[in-house]
C-alpha cells in the first residue's frame, strides 16, 4: 500500500519537529566561524577547542563517573524492587511500596533536588561527588524498576520454579535463568538511568559541590555568558554517545532473542 | 529391570493435610498414600486442589496443617531444591536462553562434568532425541519440548517424578501415542510417577492407581477398575464417564449406560433419543423412573433401535453400585 501525501507530510512533519533542532546543532559545530548563527564553512576547530578546555573536560569526566555509578546503583536496586513488587505477592505493604517507588515519577526535580539538599545539609555531608551520585540514583531508581517490572511481570514464573526444582536454591535460580531472560530490560534500564543522569542539571545543581561540576551544569553556566561553537561541539559528541548506546541496546536485545 | 513385587511399600504419606488460600481450603484434610514404583495418577476437575496437592509435594506450597513424609520423612521443612523430587511442568518450562543439552544438564550440577555428559546423552537417548542437544527449545516441536521436559526432570534420578498435566499441550494423536510411551517408560525406569491430570481418559487408562479429588478432598482411591466401576459416591461416578443415578430405596445407585440391556423382560420404556458414534450408538430411554442412558456396542447386520420403539431396561445384578451420597 502506498503512504498517502497526509500520513508522509505528518511523518516528515513530525520528525522534522522532534530532530530539527538536534540536526542544526550537529551542523553548527562543524561551523569555521565564531558566530553561532552565521555559517562560514566546514571546520574541526571547535572540537580541537574542546580537547584544548581543562574545565569542560573535567565535567565529561565526573558527568561519565557519576552517570555510570548511579545508573549502576539504580539499576541493581531497581531490579531488586522489581523483583519484590513482582514476585513477593501481596504482602502487607506492597501498594505502599510500589507507590512510594513511582511518586518519584511525578515528583517534580526541583522538590527532589530541594529535599536531597536539605538532607545533605541535616546529616552534615560535604557536597560534591557522592552527593550526586546517590541523587542521580534516587532520581532513576524508579525508571529502572519500571523498565524491569514491566518484564518481569510477563516472565514465565515456572521458570524459576522449573530451576529450584532442579536443585538450584532461589538465589541461584535467579542468577542462572531469570536474569540472563530479563537481561534485555536489565541493560536497557541501565542506559535509561545513565542517560537521565547524564542529561540532569537540576538534582545537580542542588546537590553538587565544588570540584563535581557535571556538564550540564559546565553548559549552563557557560551558555549564560554567551553560546558559543565548542557547546555545539560537546552536545555532537553526547548526541553520537546516547546514540551509540541506544542502538548497541537494541542490538543486544536483537541477538538475544535470535 | 526390576519390577517392583506387591504389596509395595508406601514411598509418599500425606497426613491430614490441609492448605488454604485466603478463606479458601484448596487442599483439606488429606490423607493419601503413593505406593513406591506406581503410576499414581490425580484425577478431578479443575479447583479440586490436584494441582495443590502436587505442588505441595513439590514443595512449592507448605502444608497450614498435616504431615507429608517422603520414605517415612517428614519433608514439610525442606525448600523444593533439597528435595529428591522433580517435576515436569505443564508449560514445560524449558529454559529459552540455554540449548537441549544445557537443558537437561541444570539438574546436575552436583556430578563431575563427563558423568553429567554422559547422563544427557542417556537421557537424549531414552527421550529419542539423540542430536538435539544443541538446539534451542524454541526451535523444537511440542511434542519435542515435552520430551525434553521429560529427560531434564529425569536426569537427577529423582524418587518420585511428578507429571503436571504432561499431555494438556499435544494434538489428540500424539496424545494417545504419548501415553503410552509415558506408561512404558515408568514400567521400564520402576519410578514412582504421579500424574495430575484433569483428563479421566487419561487417568483410567495409565495409572496402576488413582485418587478422584472433589473440593479439596479425597473423594476415592483405587484402582482405575474399580473407580468406575465402584465409584463410592455420586460425584465420583458422574465426574468419569457417563452414569444413570437412580433412586434405591433410601439411598441412591449407579448405572453405568453400557451395561443397560434393552431388551423384552424388564423396566418397560419407549426410546426418546438417540445418537450414532460409530463403534456404538447411545439411547435415551423414557421410563417411570426418569430418562434412563444406554449404551449399545453397533454390531453387523443388527439394526439400530428407532425413536419410540418400546422397549424394556434391564441391568446385570452386579452391575449396579450403591452410593454413599
Amino acid at each position: 500500500m502506498r503512504p498517502s501525501v497526509f500520513s508522509l507530510s505528518a511523518v516528515s512533519l513530525g520528525l522534522a519537529f522532534l530532530y530539527g533542532p538536534i540536526v542544526l546543532l550537529i551542523l553548527y559545530s562543524f561551523n569555521d566561524s565564531r558566530l553561532v548563527t552565521v555559517w562560514s564553512g566546514f571546520s574541526l576547530r571547535w572540537y580541537r577547542a574542546l580537547l584544548q578546555d581543562r574545565q569542560m573536560l573535567d565535567a565529561v569526566w565526573t558527568t561519565a563517573r557519576v552517570g555510570v555509578l548511579s545508573a549502576t546503583l539504580s539499576t541493581i536496586l531497581g531490579t531488586l524492587a522489581a523483583v519484590a513488587l513482582v514476585r513477593a505477592g501481596r504482602f502487607r505493604g506492597r501498594t505502599g511500596l510500589a507507590g512510594m517507588i513511582y511518586a518519584t515519577l511525578v515528583m517534580p526535580e526541583v522538590i527532589l533536588g530541594l529535599s536531597l539538599l536539605l538532607l545533605f545539609v541535616a546529616v552534615d555531608v560535604a557536597r560534591g561527588f557522592w552527593t550526586v551520585t546517590l541523587a542521580h540514583t534516587t532520581l532513576t531508581l524508579a525508571y529502572a524498576t519500571v523498565v524491569v517490572q514491566a518484564r518481569l511481570s510477563g516472565f514465565d514464573r515456572s521458570l524459576e520454579e522449573a530451576a529450584q526444582d532442579l536443585g538450584a536454591p532461589p538465589w541461584r535460580a535467579f542468577l542462572t535463568v531469570t536474569l540472563p531472560n530479563i537481561a534485555p530490560a536489565v541493560a536497557a534500564a541501565w542506559i535509561l538511568a545513565f542517560t537521565l543522569s547524564l542529561d540532569d542539571l537540576v538534582i545537580a545543581s542542588f546537590t553538587s559541590g565544588p570540584g563535581a561540576t557535571t556538564l550540564p551544569m559546565r553548559l549552563y553556566s557557560q551558555v549564560r555568558l554567551g553560546v558559543n561553537p565548542e557547546i555545539n561541539a560537546i552536545s555532537t559528541l553526547l548526541i553520537g554517545l546516547v546514540t551509540t548506546g541506544v542502538i548497541a541496546a537494541w542490538l543486544v536485545q536483537r541477538r538475544r532473542r535470535a | 529391570m526390576n519390577i517392583p513385587v506387591t504389596p509395595r511399600r508406601d514411598i509418599v504419606r500425606f497426613e491430614g493435610v490441609s492448605k488454604r488460600f485466603g478463606d479458601h481450603y484448596a487442599v483439606e484434610q488429606v490423607d493419601l498414600a503413593v505406593r513406591e514404583g506406581e503410576f499414581f495418577a490425580l484425577l478431578g476437575p479443575s479447583g479440586c486442589g490436584k494441582t495443590t496437592l502436587m505442588r505441595l509435594l513439590a514443595g512449592f506450597e507448605t502444608p497450614d496443617a498435616g504431615r507429608i513424609l517422603l520414605d517415612g520423612q517428614d519433608i514439610a521443612g525442606l525448600p523444593p531444591h533439597r528435595r529428591p523430587v522433580t517435576m515436569m511442568f505443564q508449560s514445560y518450562a524449558l529454559f529459552p536462553h540455554l540449548t537441549v543439552a544445557k537443558n537437561i544438564a541444570y539438574g546436575l550440577r552436583a556430578l563431575p562434568r563427563q558423568e553429567a555428559a554422559a547422563r544427557v546423552d542417556e537421557m537424549l537417548a531414552l527421550v529419542k532425541l539423540d542430536g538435539m542437544g544443541d538446539r534451542k527449545p524454541h526451535q523444537l516441536s511440542g511434542g519435542q519440548q515435552q520430551r525434553v521436559a521429560l529427560a531434564r526432570a529425569l536426569a537427577p534420578r529423582p524418587r518420585i517424578l511428578l507429571l503436571d498435566e504432561p499431555l494438556a499441550a499435544l494434538d489428540r494423536k500424539l496424545r494417545e501415542e504419548t501415553q503410552a510411551e509415558l506408561v512404558a517408560l515408568q514400567r521400564r525406569l520402576g519410578l514412582t510417577f504421579v500424574v495430575v491430570t484433569h483428563d479421566q481418559d487419561e487417568a483410567l487408562a495409565m495409572a496402576d492407581r488413582l485418587a478422584v479429588m472433589q473440593a479439596g478432598r479425597i473423594a476415592q482411591v483405587a484402582t482405575p477398575r474399580e473407580v468406575y466401576e465402584r465409584p463410592a459416591t455420586r460425584a465420583v461416578a458422574e465426574f468419569l464417564g457417563e452414569v444413570n443415578v437412580l433412586p434405591d430405596g433410601d439411598g441412591w445407585i449407579a448405572v453405568r449406560p453400557e451395561t443397560v440391556v434393552l431388551g423384552a423382560a424388564g423396566l418397560p420404556g419407549r426410546i426418546g433419543e438417540t445418537a450414532y458414534f460409530g463403534d456404538r450408538t447411545r439411547y435415551v430411554v423414557e421410563t417411570a423412573q426418569g430418562r434412563i442412558r444406554a449404551s449399545r456396542a453397533n454390531v453387523a447386520g443388527e439394526t439400530p433401535l428407532a425413536v419410540g420403539a418400546e422397549v424394556a431396561v434391564s441391568w446385570p445384578p452386579g452391575a449396579a453400585t450403591p452410593l454413599a451420597e
